[in-house]
């Protein structure tokens, strides 16, 4: 029933404020629903931390506090202490730069780099699209986590090497959601009319057909991200993430594991960050769809 | 003729909720529809014609609502029917042709399986007599070999067989009501023609009544009895259509029938248009909603909403100066005003193109290797053309006749696989990298959908500065720029505030504007519009064809005009070349086309147009069957499968010669020239 839905779509359209979308109408989107809301909450919560954590972490990560082994959460110890005596709530917080930083770089990358792959295999097509397009896919055809373990065993574990294992899984996906993004537009009249002024491929890469796969990259951005700390704590937790003595979320659940019985608290904590983190991430980034499929620059 | 009336609405108000507020849609609509009639609905966009043709059956959008009147199916109140009820009438007693026939047919079951279930679900048909009535309905709809298409997906069969095939399930229960919401607009016209004709009888056959939701003046004079026009949610007039036509009463229909692009032989003139745009919902002015864009307002109209009122001889307008409009001391200019003949075309060659070659899908390096046979889309298949300074090549043919692609290889978007073009006397290299930046100035192009012509992002005033930029002759500063950008939009009769709005704050008339700023930023020699006006409504095109008159006289341009729409061709155009399957088989004036002897195919395009007149009386050729695909080219002449002319065997082993019909008209036929001009006047005239 399509002249109905158009119908019913042209009474919407003139709801919307019609225009670009700024920032303030992804803020006004993210902000104005519940779930959307406390997705963004709890990443600008663990951002905060990051950044101020050691600040107003009570000890150091690697701090051992005498005579106050597998301690459970109290007034002095707010989430307790793990089986060496150290303050797992400073733990915690320390840890959260890492889980941050590491999967943000990576994403940045990632967005970067499969952007613009995407992009230009998008637009240019032919030769170039079937033989890079190939190849990416057969990267996604390798499991994430037997492709992260051999690298990073051979290589040996480093916050470099996850990073690069990280970026070279995830590039293609976003690569791929972009050269689709791009496929939508490359044949919009605004395209071939920048042709038809003799524009270079550059130019029409990043100035005309950018803006246009913006939204989708964004949505993918946030993806992308929930995903690498997903990663980056599994990681952790298989030993091959960031070493000791650094509090590593992953690896904190890991230690906590042999002696869940007598400190199950050690790993609800490290445990919790984690799940409640990508939670938030996955509310802000689904937030982030609806208000660009509102407005239209989504399909 | 005193029947009850299958449907009926009365004073029916329709609202949507928009954010918190309910808006009006439709407005106090009253209409009846009796056993035997097609009744023409008809308006431009946000109209709310398809809201009312979808309302009548109940069929609503979720945030819609029923806020006045009611709806009567057959004398029972259906206002307020419970879902199940309307279900029990749905595609039993009432059925919609829609507007996309692909979008109605499901993609993985057979024509067959599709049309079989509706009587089985309502006319309790076992399987085997389902099929075999599926059959019956599909031959009934004149389609060939009915037993073949039963058993054949909806994607292998063309846009006038989906069409046809949607019909035959829609009237396989025999309903008493037909809603066709635009069911030709996506057609061609010589598929349209023959739906028409299909529709009308069939309606006559079942007895049925039939809405005909349209924009298309031309589809309501041919095919309906009565009509009813809306405008802005209102029932601007309505009443029978023999009668509306011959004497418009309305200032909305007299100016829409005036926008209407038609040949002026001879003499250069200018379409009398629609000034403005149809209000969206939100903006409807609060009296008369027309009083904005009539030419007739007055005071009054802005301040009291004029009522609907019988006129003598049964028809109902809501205007509140029909009288003066019906004893004549209101008159306006509704004629085509002539102006002063611009520079006539030079002799000089903008363009030129020798055995132009373009093939789609050819065999690839792998299937060489693999040896397998692969036959090309001859879309462009040995084209020649030539376009004076200061002329409009008109270029038309049916979709799939290789016209839009021969565009794209002149402004170089698609590489030409063989032959030479000429630009200005010097040769254009077929490759877009190739040419130079001089070359790129004076080729551009209009893109047929204004909504992706813009990009979203940038400003007009950007987009505009940065095309100027690129292709300008000389270094221009800021200043110099931005007057240039204040000029284009003068030139399309923007204000300069638009250089500062984004796209898609503008209406599609406007955007295609903007568009034609664009081509026209520096001062180009050839504009190649491909279809410009074809998604715009119909008080739009006006503007638009106007625009494009003005700018070819002021700029000294010339055009490569492409429609599929003759009338608009005839309008704008000096010369015209008719595609078929890649070819081209006639080429001549606009007079010589139109006034004929005309190539067999001209002839059944033109036969094949509505006329917005009930009483032209005109040719009646129809062309059976769907154009062949350009991967299997007929033998001989390629019109011989649907040709009503066909002379012989010849037809389908030669290719025809061209025959020269005399200063510069030619046309590929077997049949003499002569022979043609006598076998096409005993038929009839073409054009009074």
């Amino acid at each position: 029933m399509t002249t109905l839905q158009k119908d019913a779509a042209t009474a919407r359209l003139a709801e919307t404020d019609r225009g670009q979308f700024s920032l303030r109408t992804i803020v006004r989107g993210l902000t104005g629903r519940p779930l959307p809301l406390l997705g963004t909450f709890i990443v600008v919560f663990f951002i905060l931390l990051a950044v101020i954590g050691p600040q107003i972490a009570p000890y150091r990560f690697d701090e051992i506090i005498r005579g106050a082994t597998r301690q459970p959460p109290s007034t002095t110890y707010w989430f307790g202490t793990d089986h060496l005596g150290r303050d797992i709530f400073s733990r915690v917080v320390w840890g959260a730069r890492e889980i941050i930083t590491i999967p943000l770089i990576t994403t940045i990358l990632c967005v970067t780099i499969g952007a613009t792959i995407g992009m230009f295999i998008g637009y240019v097509g032919g030769w170039a699209d079937e033989i890079i397009a190939r190849l990416l896919d057969s990267l996604l055809a390798i499991p994430a986590l037997v492709l992260a373990m051999v690298m990073l065993g051979t290589i040996g574990p480093s916050v470099a090497g996850i990073i690069i294992v990280i970026v070279l899984l995830y590039t293609p996906i976003v690569a791929r959601v972009v050269r689709s993004a791009t496929l939508n537009l490359r044949a919009s009249g605004y395209i071939e009319a920048a042709k038809l002024r003799g524009e270079s491929t550059a130019y029409i890469l990043f100035r005309e057909i950018l803006p246009g796969v913006l939204p989708a990259l964004a949505v993918e951005a946030a993806l992308r991200f929930s995903y690498a700390i997903f990663l980056t704590a599994s990681l952790g937790f298989l030993g091959l993430g960031v070493q000791p003595p650094s509090p590593d979320w992953g690896r904190m659940v890991n230690e906590a594991r042999s002696t869940f019985s007598l400190a199950p608290w050690a790993l609800w904590f490290p445990a919790g960050a984690i799940g409640i983190l990508i939670i938030g991430v996955n509310l802000l980034s689904d937030g982030l769809r609806r208000v660009f499929r509102r407005e239209g620059q989504l399909v | 003729m005193q029947m009850n009336a299958v449907i009926e609405a009365v004073n029916l108000s329709i609202e949507y909720k928009l954010g918190s507020e309910w808006v009006n849609a439709l407005r106090d609509v009253s209409l009846a529809i009796h056993p035997l009639e097609i009744h023409g609905l008809v308006g431009e966009s946000g109209s709310g014609k398809s809201t009312l043709a979808l309302a009548l059956m109940r069929y609503m959008a979720s945030n819609a609502r029923i806020s006045g009147g009611r709806i009567l199916f057959e004398g029972e109140d259906i206002t307020a029917a419970t879902p199940d009820a309307m279900r029990a009438l749905w595609g039993s007693k009432m059925a919609l042709v829609p507007q996309d026939p692909l979008a109605a047919l499901n993609p993985s079951y057979t024509v067959g399986e599709q049309i079989a279930e509706i009587t089985r679900q309502h006319a309790g048909l076992n399987r085997r007599e389902s099929l075999a009535r599926a059959v019956e309905m599909l031959r009934r709809v004149k389609i060939a070999d009915p037993e073949t298409v039963v058993k054949r997906y909806p994607h292998q069969l063309s846009g006038g067989m989906q069409q046809r095939a949607v019909i035959a399930m829609a009237l396989s229960t025999q309903p008493h009501l037909l809603v066709l919401d635009e069911p030709t607009t996506a057609l061609d016209v010589t598929t349209e023609a023959v739906i028409l004709d299909l529709v009308r009888e069939l309606v006559q056959e079942e007895g049925a009544a039939a809405l005909w939701v349209t924009h298309d003046l031309g589809v309501v004079a041919q095919v309906c009895e009565r009509m009813t026009v809306l405008y802005g949610g209102e029932v601007m007039s309505s009443g029978d259509v023999r009668r509306v036509f011959t004497r418009q009463l309305h200032p909305y229909t007299i100016s829409l029938l005036a926008s209407l692009p038609r040949a002026t032989p001879g003499v250069e003139t200018r379409l009398p248009t629609i000034e403005g745009v149809a209000p969206s919902l939100v903006e409807r002015p609060p009296a008369c909603v027309f009083s904005d864009r009539c030419p007739a307002a007055v005071q009054l109209c802005r301040d009291v909403k004029p009522p609907l009122e019988r006129t003598g001889d049964g028809r109902l307008v809501r205007c509140h100066r029909w009288h003066e409009i019906e004893n004549g001391s209101l008159r306006w200019q509704t004629q085509p005003q002539e102006v002063a003949t611009s520079a006539p075309p030079h002799d000089n060659l903008v363009l030129q193109g020798d055995d132009v070659y373009k093939f789609f899908g050819e065999a690839g390096p792998l299937d060489r290797l693999l040896r397998r046979e692969r036959k090309p889309v001859r879309a462009v298949d040995g084209v020649s053309l030539s376009i004076r300074e200061r002329s409009t090549l008109g270029l038309v043919g049916e979709s799939g006749s290789g016209k839009t692609t021969l565009a794209r290889l002149i402004v170089g978007l698609e590489t030409a696989d063989d032959g030479a073009l000429q630009l200005l006397d010097v040769p254009l290299s077929r490759r877009l990298e190739q040419r130079s930046i001089e070359q790129m100035r004076n080729l551009q192009m209009v893109f047929q959908n204004p909504n992706d012509a813009l990009n979203p992002f940038m400003t007009i005033g950007e987009a505009l500065a940065r095309t100027i930029r690129r292709l300008s002759a000389e270094r221009l500063d800021e200043a110099a720029v931005n007057a240039r950008v204040s000029a284009l939009l003068q030139a399309v009769r923007l204000t300069e505030e638009y250089a500062y709005r984004y796209p898609t704050e503008l209406s599609g008339g406007e955007k295609q504007r903007i568009a034609i700023a664009r081509a026209f930023a520096a001062n180009p020699a050839l504009v190649v519009a491909d279809e410009p006006t074809s998604s715009l409504d119909v008080s739009v095109q006006s503007v638009i064809l106007n625009l494009l008159k003005d700018l070819r006289a002021q700029q000294g341009a010339s055009y490569l005009f492409i429609s599929h729409d003759l009338k608009v061709i005839a309008y704008l155009a000096d010369w015209i070349l008719v595609m078929y399957l890649g070819e081209v088989i006639e080429e001549g004036s606009v007079e010589q086309v139109y006034n004929g002897p005309s190539h067999p195919y001209t002839e059944a395009l033109i036969s094949a147009i509505p006329e917005p007149d009930p009483k032209a009386s005109r040719k009646h050729i129809r062309l059976e069957g769907d154009v062949p695909s350009a991967r299997n080219i007929p033998t001989g002449c390629r019109f011989h499968t649907r040709c009503p002319r066909k002379i012989g065997a010849i037809c389908e082993t030669d290719a025809p010669p061209w025959r020269d019909a005399g200063d510069g008209h030619f046309i590929r036929c077997h049949i003499p020239v002569e022979e043609l001009r006598e076998l096409q006047q005993s038929a009839g005239e073409l054009l009074s």
